[in-house]
């Protein structure tokens, strides 16, 4: 990538002066600095995004690859509308083949495989769950299909919220659960490409946009499904399945502020476990549950099969079970297709499918072949990165042995990287000290008490086996060509296992025995990094559903080695007993007869001295991500402005929407909005931060400002104070709070927005909207703030202090174009702290009306330009030189623009007062001074 | 930077001489460096590569809530520094008719009608407002660059109020219908200022961009802050931004926070190069565009002589196959580039001025970048045989 470089030479020198002139802060090096750090984010990640086509280059989406394989995400509903292949182009200009690898329409997401010969840059998954409201995020893509080039487009915005759910359109409804709202530039075509935070991981895929009223335009309404739920459902898309989503087989209503089941399938697993109708909810997967919608955000992200503990009232009594979840039904696309309806708001952002999507059958393996090199990858990524060293050591390990956390004896175990071990177990009994010994040589396991009673196993018997079988399973993994020993290596999909989500492969050997690995696959960096979890062999097999459990990883000699293992029961992994290493000692290669059950050549025992504790290592430290500090500029701002901003609800008719923001001025519920429909009819409901519904009384309306006092009978501790003015510059940032699309429902924190300042103009002076009588000044702000539902949302500066308040939607006559504005500060104070009675009547008495004595050329029609015809001799016009053919460009600095203009300032000339005319005659341009006249009323 | 002088047309500075300064930005970086300590530039050039690796690639380097909280700061001196070479535009009289019909071609040399051009649709907004509109200045003599937009309804007269608020009466020169910009000359009585420009090579995605207008009137900008998003679109003639562009700021300057102007505001789309008003239903969609600038000694050359720069066109419809690599002609148009060239039916275009043509894509792509008048080298498969052409592009075309 020698343009990169060359950039990125650019770059380091750009940022020269930063470093030295640290010592005296300047704004602009500062600034700069942040924006270099920006571009070599961008730039890092650049080569990652992927534009998505099918067969031809028409339509297609976006997407990110995710490793160095060329594995990379997209939607589900552009693979759907493309079908199972195409080609992919990336940033460097080049053209990849993809196929589709596996896809999961319910989440609206696929994974792809892109094919080249030399290895992908790709962009490292992170972890959604940290994303707060107000991050910075970009969001990258090809939106509008724009890039020739493959190049990607890049926003910048924020995110707007959290843990948004949002309804399926079509039919196997494409569910949005606990996704991200963000307001950053979605557009069709930006369909599954990454949302990135500023350390360029990647923390969501974008999926959806909210278009309304202006066609497919972005809004500043985006979403974005969390990596927190694809990582749940990588393992079943690299398995090459069509993924199903979990479902308890149950409806939940909310009643009384419980959650409360209200239909229930009799045949459901739940139904077996004991829930019946009228139970309570308290908790679902380690979560309280709160309300309906928020227990539909957390099931919606877990694939079916997801083990979950579900905690219950049933009878007064809590109840807590632990079951796997079962599928939803997955309903085929029906051939011919219904078409995508685009008059529907949130539709995704790709053509729907039409029946010519891949033909897949839900929950199975569409290509087993491609399975198969998923697991080859990642026991070979298991292998090297268990073993790193070329020299392959044998580790001494001293561990305790608990039991419900008591230690009921020790071991020493010697590990070779191959999997020959040998353990000596020495266990406290009240006959005192019983010291067995096992191991396996490579070719056979043994066990031996002191007594001389040995036992030997060998090959795929050992399996079968519960003391030997998981040694002996990672054994013959540890072995080259490991997945050749078995008869089937099978990714089944994903799996929780030791609270990780984890990869669950299937392998049987020759005899039939069936033996479970769980592996973690990425990890908590988004890397390609593979370790054994959890394994379930031999008779671990059986009724108790015994799993072994390793944890506590370190790398000791070059070996990954877990410090803990456990034996688990069940689906809720209750320890059974727990292995944990005290002390490692790295020691050289020893003979071939030492892990042999002859003691005499048997290794030396380790002794406890205090020396080898020292040979423990400390854990590999926290995963080193990057992460650069957060700007948490906005947060304080964000928190205040969404607890004094509220949600109204009101009439609706055809496309005006029946609902509002509004925003709370003081301690006993006076609430201003903007004017509209929701505040015409009998009921207007107002929905306090925190969730309280208050029915309101409209106190007093301005026209002049569009703008309504509500008043509610409730206390509002938290208010805005009208009394802060400090007048905001061009420039300085702004953020909105407020709900358009009405998307926060309940108790959910509005939609945020950031922006700049635009400017503070007269809006009466340089237009005039349609049927919108505003007059005075408003802010102009860049955030997007004219969409159904933001009118009467907050406008704040960065200290949290009320600036604006989010006006009606209008337009401006000047562009045409929908104002993104808001009504200024100490307009509304005025109009809070003003009588009633002020308001209403703000016309003036008419006043006389006056002229120039000029008449224009009107043959030409009134939208032609305002040219003198004739002056009347002794007018005003004439005293002031006025002649015929001068051109009228503007009275009084307001500019005419054609004889229309012109008899709309005629029209407020008064006798008496002074205009200014501003002439072109010829090429000159002059400014005339006239004192209007009278107009005999009689006349 | 030192300015860019760009008086007109003798004083031209030749293209390769803004190159040069592109090149020179990292020397001249360095000797700032060498003001400050007495080491030789090169080795203090080094250690500072070193610093700034060091800062870049250190987790923790700038501090994000600083850079947040100055922005502000830095945005406004950087308006401010571009502003005196904004320039409001007044128009007067004009009609507007939607579906009127496109405009007749007229001969090279002749100045197109002052925008007389077609507005097939006007998605998302009913027509183009009334309001003033945005210029930029480019020469210190009175040449105006702006948006081909803010002529749609054909005004008659044309004024200019400079920042100073001195008004003048303006002519429209020519126009490039391909970039949406066209040109204005008035004749002031001092050297007016003019602004720095970047060349496009020098921009990098991801730094801010500010978008500037005067189209809701008064001194005051309507400014809107957001990022590069691309620095090659709509056929490497535009930079996209997420920055708000509206007809509040068609042409105004997109400008970085040094104050320097990277582009001028247009509405473009990659669908429709014919259609003036094609790109406004994206306006304030986080999508818009800056023509950047400057383009090219001739280019502007042609303009400042009244000539309208139009889309070139070959004049063949493709067939709608699935079997790339090239383009396969179902149609070419009698009279046309193509057919004048000897194209025929069935031929399959594989390459076009020495680029390999996969599909109807890459073939747009390279013919997108093309002029009216251009003569372009195309090979042609029929049958066996590879032929190669001559084809001088029409802007117009007649169905034959």
């Amino acid at each position: 990538m020698p343009d990169f470089y060359s950039r990125f030479w650019i770059i380091i020198i750009a940022a020269v002066p930063i470093t030295l002139t640290a010592a005296e802060p300047d704004p602009l090096a500062i600034v700069r600095s942040t924006q270099t750090q920006r571009i070599v984010t961008i730039g890092a990640v650049y080569d990652s995004v992927v534009a998505v086509y099918g067969r031809s280059r028409y339509g297609g989406g976006s997407g990110v690859l995710i490793d160095d394989t060329g594995l990379a995400l997209t939607n589900h509903h552009v693979v759907a509308a493309l079908g199972g292949a195409g080609s992919a182009g990336l940033a460097n200009g080049q053209l990849y083949p993809w196929k589709l690898v596996g896809t999961d329409p319910g989440g609206d997401i696929a994974l792809i495989q892109l094919i080249s010969a030399h290895p992908f840059r790709f962009a490292p998954l992170g972890a959604s769950d940290r994303v707060q409201v107000g991050d910075s995020v970009m969001a990258m893509g090809n939106s509008f299909a724009l890039a020739e080039d493959h190049k990607p487009s890049v926003s910048l915005g924020v995110v707007s919220g959290i843990d948004r759910y949002q309804f399926g359109t079509n039919r196997n409804m494409l569910v949005y659960g606990n996704c991200i709202q963000v307001d950053s530039s979605i557009n069709p075509g930006n369909s599954g490409g990454p949302l990135f935070n500023m350390s360029g991981q990647v923390i969501g895929i974008n999926g959806r946009a909210t278009f309304q009223q202006r066609g497919r335009v972005n809004v500043g309404i985006g979403f974005a499904i969390p990596t927190k739920q694809i990582r749940r459902f990588l393992p079943d898309l690299m398995a090459t399945k069509l993924c199903q989503h979990g479902t308890l087989d149950a409806v939940f209503r909310e009643r009384d502020g419980q959650v409360i089941c209200e239909r229930i399938n009799a045949d459901s697993k739940v139904a077996k476990l004991g829930l019946s109708l009228g139970d309570r909810l308290i908790e679902f997967d380690e979560e309280p549950v709160i309300s309906a919608n928020q227990f539909t955000n957390l099931i919606s992200t877990l694939p079916a099969g997801w083990p979950v503990e579900l905690v219950f009232e049933h009878d007064g009594q809590r109840q807590a079970r632990w079951l796997r979840l079962d599928p939803l039904p997955y309903r085929p696309p029906r051939s011919g297709g219904r078409k995508a309806r685009p008059d529907r708001p949130s539709t995704p952002l790709a053509a729907q499918p039409k029946g010519s999507g891949p033909a897949m059958k839900p929950g199975k393996i569409m290509n087993p072949a491609l399975n198969k090199a998923h697991c080859r990858r990642i026991l070979r990524q298991w292998k090297s990165n268990t073993f790193r060293n070329q020299v392959q050591p044998v580790i001494a390990a001293q561990q305790d042995v608990l039991e419900n956390d008591v230690k009921i004896g020790k071991q020493i175990v010697w590990y070779a990287a191959d999997g020959r071990y040998r353990v000596l177990v020495l266990e406290d009994h009240a006959d005192g000290q019983i010291a067995t010994s096992r191991g396996w040589d490579g070719k056979t396991f043994w066990q031996e008490s002191l007594h001389g009673n040995t036992i030997r196993v060998t090959g795929s018997n050992a399996l079968r086996r519960s003391e030997v079988a998981s040694q002996a399973a990672i054994g013959t993994f540890a072995k080259d060509n490991s997945h050749e020993a078995f008869e089937t290596v099978e990714l089944e999909g994903g799996d929780k296992a030791d609270d990780q989500i984890t990869y669950r492969m299937r392998v049987r050997d020759r005899t039939g025995n069936d033996i479970l690995f769980w592996f973690s696959v990425f990890n908590a960096a988004g890397s390609f990094e593979t370790r054994l979890i959890k394994v379930r062999a031999g008779d671990q097999a059986d009724a108790k559903n015994r799993a072994t459990v390793f944890s506590d990883f370190r790398r000791v000699g070059g070996v990954l080695i877990p410090h803990r293992r456990s034996v688990v029961e069940g689906l809720r992994e209750a320890v059974v007993r727990t292995w944990l290493t005290t002390s490692v000692q790295v020691l050289d290669e020893l003979g071939d007869g030492a892990f042999g059950p002859d003691t005499n050549t048997a290794p030396r025992a380790i002794k406890d001295s205090p020396g080898l504790a020292g040979a423990l290592r400390p854990p590999d430290g926290p995963v080193s991500n990057g992460t650069p500090p957060r700007a948490d500029l906005f947060d304080q701002a964000i928190h205040d402005a969404q607890l004094r901003t509220v949600r109204i609800y009101g009439a609706g008719v055809g496309h005006e929407a029946g609902y509002a923001s509004g925003i709370i001025v003081t301690p006993d519920g006076l609430i201003l909005t903007a004017h509209g429909i929701y505040i015409s009819g009998k009921r207007i409901r107002v929905v306090l931060p925190d969730g309280p519904i208050h029915m309101a009384s409209v106190v007093k309306r301005s026209d002049a400002l569009q703008t309504v006092l509500l008043k509610i009978d409730a206390q509002t501790p938290n208010f805005f104070d009208l009394a802060q003015l400090g007048p905001p510059h061009q420039g300085d940032w702004v953020l909105t709070v407020a709900n358009p699309f009405k998307i926060a429902d309940g108790a959910e924190p509005l939609s945020i927005g950031i922006g700049v300042l635009a400017m503070r103009t007269e809006l009466d002076a340089k237009r005039r909207t349609q049927d919108v009588p505003y007059d005075g000044d408003l802010l102009i702000i860049d955030a997007i703030s004219n969409n159904p539902g933001s009118p009467g949302g907050a406008v704040v500066d960065i200290e949290g202090n009320l600036i604006g308040m989010i006006g009606k939607i209008m337009e401006s006559t000047s562009t045409n174009t929908r104002l993104n504005y808001a009504v200024p500060l100490d307009r509304l104070k005025a109009f809070v702290t003003s009588g009633v009675a002020a308001e209403t009547q703000h016309k003036d008495p008419v006043k006389r009306r006056a002229t120039l004595g000029l008449r224009l050329f009107t043959l030409s029609g009134r939208r032609a330009p305002a040219y003198i015809d004739h002056v009347i001799p002794g007018s005003p016009a004439d005293l002031s030189g006025l002649r015929k053919d001068d051109l009228i460009m503007a009275v009084d600095d307001r500019v005419v623009r054609n004889v229309r203009d012109y008899e709309q300032a005629a029209s407020r000339l008064r006798p008496g007062q002074t205009v200014t005319l501003l002439i072109k005659r010829k090429s000159e341009i002059l400014r005339v001074e006239l004192l209007p006249e009278a107009v005999d009323e009689d006349e | 930077m030192s300015k860019v002088g760009w008086a007109l047309p003798t004083e031209m500075i030749p293209k390769d001489r803004i190159g040069a300064q592109c090149r020179q930005r990292p020397q001249v970086r360095s000797t700032t460096v060498t003001r400050g300590g007495q080491c030789p530039p090169y080795l203090l050039a080094c250690l500072a590569c070193v610093l700034a690796l060091s800062c870049t690639a250190s987790a923790t380097s700038p501090d994000p809530n600083l850079g947040h909280r100055l922005a502000p700061s830095v945005f406004r001196h950087a308006v401010d520094r571009v502003m005196p070479a904004v320039v409001t535009i007044e128009t007067f009289g004009g009609t507007f008719s939607l579906g009127s019909p496109s405009p007749k071609p007229t001969t090279p040399g002749t100045p197109g009608p002052p925008g007389s051009p077609s507005i097939r649709r006007f998605k998302g907004i009913s027509q183009p407002g009334d309001g003033p509109t945005t210029g930029l200045i480019i020469s210190p003599s009175g040449y105006i660059l702006t948006s081909t937009y803010n002529f749609i309804r054909a005004p008659t007269i044309i004024t200019v109020v400079l920042h100073d608020q001195s008004r003048h009466v303006a002519r429209l020169l020519g126009r490039d219908e391909t970039r949406g910009l066209c040109l204005l000359k008035i004749e002031p009585k001092t050297p007016l200022a003019i602004p720095t420009f970047v060349p496009r090579r020098a921009l990098h995605v991801g730094q801010w961009a500010i978008s500037i207008g005067l189209g809701y009137g008064g001194k005051e900008p309507v400014i809107s802050v957001g990022i590069i998003s691309a620095t090659e679109r709509i056929f490497g003639k535009a930079i996209q931004t997420d920055a708000n562009i509206s007809p509040a700021n068609y042409g105004g300057p997109l400008i970085d926070i040094h104050g320097r102007v990277t582009g001028i505001c247009v509405p473009l789309s990659p669908w429709s190069q014919d259609d003036v008003a094609a790109g406004v239903e994206w306006y304030d969609s986080g999508i818009g565009f800056a023509v950047s600038y400057p383009i090219s000694p001739t280019w502007l050359k042609r303009l400042t002589q009244g000539h309208t720069i139009r889309t070139g066109r070959l004049g063949i419809l493709p067939r709608s196959n699935d079997n790339p690599p090239g383009v396969k002609i179902h149609e070419v148009i009698r009279g046309s580039p193509a057919a004048r060239a000897g194209i025929r039916k069935d031929d399959v275009i594989i390459s076009a001025q020495h680029n390999r043509i996969t599909d109807m894509l890459t073939l747009r792509s390279v013919l997108g970048r093309q002029h009216q008048g251009d003569t372009i080298v195309i090979q042609v498969r029929r049958g066996e045989k590879t032929i190669t052409v001559k084809a001088t592009l029409a802007s117009w075309l007649a169905k034959g």
